[in-house]
Parts: structure tokens; C-alpha cells; sequence
């Protein structure tokens, strides 16, 4: 218990380390090729870390307490043009702005929170559909004070640059912002864990499942309920005012449906039912999309889906073989991991073999058919978005838990998972002795 | 908070309770004091459910009011009743699925004592599975439980919550004959120990045998409150179960042979 305890602590704090140290990668090791991390690789990350704040606040929102909100980009431009018309009327700077940004947030949230109180699943998605779409159509109107969709512009982070004494960074240095979103993410991810970890996650939790119970169990239920859209909602705050800051420039189109679906698409990647896996998985979604705005070869492209596919076809087989191989209870992941390395190497050479006689096969066939060559290129930029949308409803049908979650699950505590294994079987014992009687 | 007490008054004066047109509870007055052990019967569409969700504050009375140990508790809020000490089961089992077996048993108390440290929950929380002898599915998942299990872990659940009175929403409906007997045994073990029971069941054999007091209920109505055998004889009551055709129990129940059975 504690060495596990130790160990996810361990890994957390590599992971931690790793990311405040992307910055400085070429200064650590010399020997990189160049090009691999530059002001666009943070660039990415910073706009990354502002969606890890959204996707892992919602996960608070929608894993914990179940209440299936729309809002959350609407809460998150709530904190952009509060901070960014303060700065343009009253001249205020970033730092009021953000928190003012933060607290006018967390009124919205408390507003929206009590008015949604008798709202379930679907009807509270409707209103909150209608509250965001309300939201951007008014700053879009009002034209006159928060210059409509030309966009707002919003003072930068650190206007003047920041002097650290031994260095000076200059106002568009990408350093300091990568360092306040990273900390700002990490500073709400702590406070949101602790919260869900604490007998207020538990009461969250019991209103996701039934709240008329919950209330006969004495839970305050009302309160909790407000309560999280309250907290949520400050820290979608917090990231959209931090993020105005960051582009120096906000418009409504920033809090658009599609947005706020990408932000959905990442906590359920990552797992709605655990904070620090959705926002990882924004990192890597977010990431992903980046780096897919690209032309790809038809070849590498074929690969990439046949590996897919192919290891979700061999995955199964190689677990079954691994755990007839091993002794399940001694090693806990190590079967599962062991397969699903397995199964990746076998996808690869499989594709690398299949691919390019398949694709050449396929241009073939379309040029007999058609009379028209296949491009050897496929522009991903506009396929990107279809990529994640397929993920997104596989995901759905296959693995509710998201496709991070279960892994952290299974290798940070695996103990949960043999424990229930193995008494669900004792369970059925019981079942069947039950059943003689 | 509530200061701790190891009275049980619950009154009821004239509780009605209209929906729209429809009169499910009208006029309903009764006391309970001490541990007593009551069975609440009637045939269906009774308001027995309606009255229930009346006294744990689901619903609020239309008319009439419900005082608790001096305190006036119609119009409060179901947790707040449940913290004063009024816990209840559903018709239809209804535990927290996604969660275990021990963080469902956690959540009354935590909820009930602000200071409760989560060691200390978590050794009450052990006590109550140990005398369910439930132990082995601690670390599950509610879900995976099956509905017996299901039945028990909400009575595990009133434990936690430590309640005076608790109210069972057929407790028996659908459960096999040797959990029957465990629900049984808790009933009159937690009686025992003096809580109140409030029970409502379908299973006439059953809240003949268990309870030593009856409340039946007709259209809303408190048609009859005594004693098992004086309510077997009184008129009212025969008349309530013969003059619904459609009822699956009752005429057969009431056979001679039956009485003289009793």
C-alpha cells in the first residue's frame, strides 16, 4: 500500500519534471536534432495545458457529479471578456483581470448551477447548449463595446517581458506563459484531486448515481450540486482568462460548440471519471490535432489505420496467451502490458509488410475504375477532425472508462482490480451454494 | 448539528396529500413511540409509498403536520430528515451502482458527523459488513452485486446512517427464501436494539407474523391501526381486500383456514 502509493507519487513527479523540462531540452541535451522542440512545440503545449484545465475541470463537472454541461467553453469566454473589457475600460492588468475573470466565472457557475438544479441529463445539456450559443451571440452583437467578431484585443501576460534577475525574458518569449499555464494546471488539477478525493468527491459521486437516495442518506445535495459547477466553473474561468492574456486577442468564435465538443472529445479519451487522464488526454489530443495538420503519404496513412486495427485483432489473443503463460496473481499489469506490446509489434510488421501492396493494389483498382489517379498525399489538416470524431464514438461504445484511465488504473493500482477479481469469484461461489439450498 | 437522543416520537396530525385531483393520503394521523415494529399494508394505489415519501420529506404534505421527537419536520428537506434520524429503503433497490460496496456505506456517515475521520468511518463501516457478513464484497463494485445483495447493501446503508426510525419499502419483494430469512433476522436483531421499523410489504404472511402492530391504508385513507389479529377481523379491512377484484392477494389470505392456522 504505501510502496504503491510511493511509486504513483514517483511517477507523477517524473511526469511533472519531464514537462517542465521541455523547454530547456536542447540546453540538456545538446546532441537533439534541431527542430523537435521550438516556440511552435510550446506554443502547443501552453494552448494544450489551457484545454488539460477545461477537460479535467469538466471531468470534475460531468465524471463525478454527472452533470452533462455544455457550458464549459461558455464559462471559459465568461473569463476572457471579463478580464479583457476590464483591461479595456478600466486599464486594469493580467493579474486582476484573471482573477476577476476567475470570480465572474464562478458567479456565472453559481447562477447556472442553481438554475439547473431539477435539470437532468438531457435537458441540462439543452439549457446549457442555449446558455453558451446565448453567451456568443450577445459579445457578438454588442459589437460596440467588445469589437464583435473582429475580436477583442487583450493586453499579453507579461507585457514589458519578465527580468528574473539573471535572465530577461522578452514579451513574446514563450518560457514564462508555459510555466504559469503549466502552473496554473497543476495548481487546479492538486485542488480539483483533493476535492474529489475528499468526502466532497464521494458526495459528487453519489449525486451522479441517484440523488433521491443520496438526499436519504442525509447529503446535502443542492449544495454540492451548485457547489461544483461553482468550482468548475472558476477554473474554466481561470483558463480562459489566462489563455486571453497568452493570444492577446479573444472573439467569440473561440467559444464555439465545436470547441466545447473537442473539450468533451478529450475528457472522454482520457477517462471522464479521472481528472489527471482527461487532462492528459487533452495534451495529447490538442497535441495530435497539431501535429496532423500536415500532408501525409496515402502509404503511411494505410499503416497507421492497419496497425489500429490490426492490434485491436490481435490484443485479445495475445492477452489470453500471455495470462496462460504467466501467473496472473505474482504479476499483476505485467500480462497486459506484455500483450499489448505483443500485439503492437505484430501490428507493425504486418502493416509494414500489408501497406504498400495494399495501397498500391487500391490506386490500381480506383485508376481501372475511374479513370482518375488516387493522390499520393492526403491533406490530414482537414481529416483530423474526422479522426477524433470516430475515436470519440468508438470510445463510447467500447471503453466508457476512456483509454487512459483504465491504464493508469491498471498499472498505479492494480491491486483494486485483483482484489474485485478475485472476490467476485468467491461471490459466485456463494451464489451457487446459495442456490443448492 | 442534532443533539443525540434516544427518544422515538413520530406524530402524524391529519396529513393529506393531493395530486392534482387524486387524493393519495387524506387525513392520516398516527403516533409511534419507542422501538415498534410496524407493518403498513393496503391494497395497490393505496398511498403507502405517498405516505412514506411524506414522512421522509420527498413530498411535502398538502395539509396536516408531522412533528418528530418535538420538532415540526413536514416542509424540511429529505436530508435534513435523514440526518434527524428517519432513514428508508426504495421500492426499487437503488444504490450508488458506480461506486463500492464500502464508499456506499461510507457516504450516510460522512454525511451525517462533519469531523468523522475516514479511519474511523471505515472501522464502523467494516463492523456493519461483518454483521451483514458481507465482507468478501467490500472492494466491489455496486453494480456487480445481484438484487439480494443489492437489498442488503441498503440495509447495510441505514446502518451507517444510524437512523430511529426506519422506514423498509418491501423489503421482501423478489428475494429468495434464504435472504428473506437474513432480512428477517435484521429486522428483528436492529429492532432489537431499538429502532423503529416502519414496513411495507405485499408478503401477508410475513407482516402478520413480523410486525406487532398494522397500519392498512384504503384510497389514501388509515382504514385500521392495531394489532395483527384485531386488524385480521376488522371489517373494514376485509371489505378493503375483497372489494378490489382485481387484487392478487387478499380473499385467500383471509380464508378461515388460514385464521385458524393463525
Amino acid at each position: 500500500m504505501k510502496k504503491r502509493t510511493l511509486f504513483i507519487r514517483a511517477v507523477g513527479l517524473l511526469v511533472v519534471l519531464l514537462f517542465a523540462l521541455i523547454p530547456f531540452a536542447y540546453d540538456i541535451i545538446p546532441s537533439l536534432p534541431a527542430g523537435y522542440i521550438n516556440d511552435y512545440t510550446l506554443h502547443v503545449l501552453i494552448i494544450g495545458f489551457y484545454f488539460a484545465m477545461l477537460a479535467s475541470s469538466w471531468a470534475l463537472l460531468m465524471g463525478y457529479g454527472g452533470q452533462f454541461s455544455f457550458g464549459h467553453m461558455a464559462f471559459a469566454g465568461i473569463g476572457a471578456y471579463t478580464t479583457g473589457l476590464l483591461g479595456r475600460y478600466l486599464g486594469t492588468g493580467p493579474i486582476t483581470g484573471i482573477i476577476a475573470g476567475m470570480l465572474m466565472a464562478g458567479l456565472f457557475g453559481l447562477i447556472i448551477g442553481m438554475l439547473v438544479l431539477r435539470l437532468r441529463s438531457t435537458y441540462l445539456a439543452l439549457f446549457t447548449i442555449a446558455f453558451a450559443e446565448i453567451l456568443r451571440l450577445i459579445i457578438s452583437a454588442e459589437k460596440d463595446y467588445t469589437e464583435g467578431l473582429n475580436g477583442l484585443p487583450v493586453v499579453s501576460l507579461f507585457p514589458n517581458g519578465l527580468n528574473l534577475g539573471f535572465y530577461n525574458f522578452d514579451p513574446i518569449d514563450k518560457i514564462p506563459p508555459y510555466f504559469v499555464m503549466f502552473g496554473l494546471l497543476l495548481l487546479t488539477l492538486g485542488l480539483m484531486s483533493w476535492l474529489a478525493a475528499s468526502r466532497y468527491g464521494l458526495f459528487l459521486r453519489t449525486i451522479r448515481e441517484d440523488e433521491e437516495a443520496a438526499a436519504a442518506m442525509g447529503v446535502d445535495v443542492v449544495r454540492y450540486k451548485v457547489l461544483v459547477f461553482v468550482i468548475t466553473s472558476m477554473v474554466a474561468g481561470l483558463a480562459g482568462a489566462t489563455r486571453a492574456h497568452y493570444v492577446s486577442v479573444i472573439a467569440p468564435n473561440d467559444m464555439i460548440l465545436l470547441w466545447m465538443s473537442l473539450v468533451i472529445t478529450m475528457a472522454v479519451l482520457g477517462g471522464i471519471e479521472s481528472l489527471v487522464a482527461s487532462a492528459l488526454g487533452a495534451v495529447i489530443v490538442f497535441s495530435a490535432l497539431e501535429y496532423l495538420r500536415a500532408d501525409f503519404s496515402l502509404v503511411t496513412v494505410t499503416g497507421v489505420a492497419l496497425v489500429l486495427l490490426l492490434m485491436l485483432l490481435f490484443y485479445q489473443g495475445a492477452r489470453l496467451a500471455a495470462r496462460r503463460l504467466l501467473d496472473m496473481s505474482q504479476l499483476k499489469g505485467l500480462p497486459n502490458l506484455l500483450a499489448g506490446l505483443a500485439s503492437l509489434a505484430l501490428a507493425i510488421i504486418a502493416a509494414l509488410l500489408v501497406a504498400p501492396p495494399l495501397t498500391t493494389a487500391v490506386s490500381y483498382a480506383w485508376y481501372d475504375l475511374t479513370g482518375a489517379l488516387l493522390p499520393d498525399t492526403i491533406d490530414m489538416s482537414a481529416w483530423r477532425l474526422v479522426v477524433f470524431g470516430v475515436l470519440l464514438m468508438l470510445t463510447l461504445r467500447f471503453y466508457q472508462n476512456g483509454l487512459l484511465y483504465p491504464l493508469l488504473q491498471y498499472f498505479f493500482r492494480p491491486g483494486n482490480l485483483r482484489d474485485t477479481v478475485a472476490k467476485r469469484d468467491a461471490a459466485g461461489q456463494l451464489t451457487e451454494a446459495e442456490a443448492g439450498l | 448539528m442534532i443533539p443525540p437522543t434516544d427518544q422515538i416520537h413520530l406524530e402524524l396530525r391529519k396529513v393529506s396529500k393531493h395530486f392534482g385531483g387524486l387524493q393519495a393520503s387524506s387525513n392520516v394521523s398516527f403516533e409511534i413511540n419507542g422501538p415498534e415494529l410496524i407493518g403498513l399494508i393496503g391494497p395497490n394505489g393505496a398511498g403507502k409509498t405517498t405516505l412514506t415519501n411524506l414522512i421522509d420529506g420527498a413530498l411535502s404534505p398538502s395539509s396536516g403536520t408531522i412533528y418528530f421527537n418535538g420538532e415540526r419536520i413536514d416542509g424540511m428537506k429529505p436530508y435534513q430528515i435523514a440526518r434527524r434520524g428517519i432513514g428508508r429503503t426504495f421500492q426499487v433497490t437503488r444504490s450508488f451502482r458506480r461506486m463500492t460496496v464500502l464508499e456506499n456505506l461510507m457516504v450516510p456517515h460522512l454525511a451525517l458527523h462533519a469531523t468523522a475521520s475516514h479511519k474511523e468511518v471505515a472501522r464502523k463501516a467494516w463492523e456493519v459488513l461483518e454483521f451483514l457478513t458481507f465482507e468478501h464484497l467490500a472492494n466491489d463494485y455496486a453494480r456487480s452485486l445481484s438484487g439480494g445483495q443489492q437489498k442488503l447493501l441498503e440495509l447495510a446503508r441505514l446502518l451507517m446512517l444510524d437512523p430511529k426510525i426506519i422506514i423498509l419499502d418491501e423489503p421482501f419483494a423478489g428475494v429468495h427464501p434464504k435472504l428473506m430469512e437474513t432480512i428477517y433476522d435484521y429486522i428483528t436483531t436492529v429492532n432489537g436494539q431499538g429502532k423503529a421499523f416502519i414496513i411495507i410489504s405485499h408478503d401477508m404472511d410475513t407482516i402478520f407474523t413480523l410486525s406487532r402492530r398494522l397500519l392498512v391504508l384504503n384510497f389514501g385513507e388509515l382504514i385500521a391501526d392495531g394489532e395483527p389479529d384485531t386488524v385480521r377481523k376488522n371489517p373494514a379491512v376485509i371489505e378493503a381486500y375483497l372489494g378490489s377484484e382485481d387484487e392478487q392477494f387478499g380473499p385467500a389470505r383471509y380464508h378461515p383456514q388460514e385464521e385458524a392456522h393463525a
